[in-house]
């Protein structure tokens, strides 16, 4: 689901907040949540007006899906790269792009494993943070909206993602380091 | 501030609005939008996504009013994900719905009634009680001064409020902010 969990959302905003970024990569964006909550929460220079100008954390969104991309999109992101999140980070790994927090929120379940365990390696190559949140329980999803790519796949453990759990519920838990 | 930094209540806002099934909201006092959007993505675009329709606005279902009186504060985030904006006081824009018959099954009152003096504050719950079906009021738990930011006056502090004083159901309460159910 190009969505989240609400419950998760304080959780996981106030650890980007902690953070501190400069940068965020928002690999699976979906809807935009989150690349929301960064540019309102941690971003927006509250003294001035919304405005480019006036931004100083670079979000960057890769969504796989050309169809969750709207003009909300285009008003939070600096960049938006319509393109596998796997296929994004391999064709990266060598170009010296760095991102100080990597967002993996509700996607790595969306990966058999080795490509999922190839997603976490990649992202520690590339970034200082990283936030993955994943579901509790493993639950069937097929194709939303005729999106292959939503299927689940797999289900992870905390130690399997690694890092500090900071949120759980019985939806979903978000691991951070 | 045009949102409220702790957004610990927001899920609590989110289920109440699942659970009331708006198909018209006004939100009053909007500021930067943060609640309009989750309410717009997490349960207009949520349903949309589930009866198998798009993310895009052509199979959105709630119409989303927002009434905000500060324009710096309208972003082209907030002009995407609602459907009409007013730029106005928010009694004014009341009265306003008053005469003209136009009615919501829910009102958004968010961090906004500690704006107003008491008589004003009490004098807009009364009007949304006559309005709107079902109105969520949230308001900071303890009084604080928040910090002056773009020069908006209205961003001042002014009145504290109890959650018997706004009325209807107390919904959430910790240590920063209180959500009553009207």
């Amino acid at each position: 689901m190009p969505l989240s969990n609400p419950k998760q959302i304080s959780a996981i905003t106030d650890q980007i907040c902690r953070m501190s970024p400069t940068s965020v990569l928002d690999l699976g964006c979906g809807c935009g949540t989150f690349g929301f909550m960064t540019r309102v929460f941690w971003d927006l220079d509250l003294t001035k007006p919304w405005e480019q100008s006036s931004r100083h954390t670079k979000i960057v969104a890769v969504e796989g899906f050309e169809g969750y991309i709207t003009a909300i999109h285009q008003a939070i992101y600096d960049e938006i790269y319509v393109e596998n999140v796997l296929d994004f980070l391999e064709r990266i790994q060598d170009t010296g792009t760095r991102y100080d927090l990597v967002l993996l929120l509700d996607i790595l379940e969306h990966f058999m494993k080795e490509e999922g365990q190839r997603v976490l390696q990649l992202i520690d190559n590339i970034s200082k943070h990283r936030i993955v949140s994943t579901p509790v329980n493993f639950y069937a999803q097929g194709a939303v909206m005729g999106n292959e790519l939503e299927r689940h796949l797999s289900l992870w453990k905390p130690n399997e993602i690694g890092g500090k759990e900071i949120y759980r519920d019985g939806i979903t838990f978000v691991c951070a380091k | 501030m045009p949102f409220n930094p702790n957004i610990k209540h927001i899920p609590t806002i989110i289920d109440l609005v699942r659970g009331l099934e708006p198909k018209t909201i006004v939100d009053l006092g909007m500021g930067i939008g943060m609640v309009g959007y989750l309410i717009r993505i997490l349960v207009d675009v949520a349903n949309s996504v589930w009866d198998g329709r798009t993310v895009h606005m052509e199979d959105w279902s709630m119409e989303i009013v927002g009434v905000e009186a500060y324009d710096k504060y309208i972003t082209p985030v907030q002009i995407y994900i609602y459907d009409r904006i007013y730029t106005q006081d928010i009694y004014d824009f009341l009265l306003e719905s008053e005469q003209e018959n136009r009615m919501a099954d829910l009102c958004l009152f968010l961090d906004t009634i500690e704006h107003m003096e008491k008589a004003k504050g009490k004098a807009v719950l009364k009007l949304t009680k006559k309005l709107y079906s079902h109105t969520i009021v949230s308001t900071p738990t303890s009084f604080y001064e928040p910090k002056k930011i773009m020069d908006n006056e209205l961003d001042r502090h002014v009145s504290h409020w109890s959650a018997k004083e706004i009325g209807g159901s107390l919904m959430y309460e910790d240590d920063s902010t209180t959500v009553c159910l009207r």
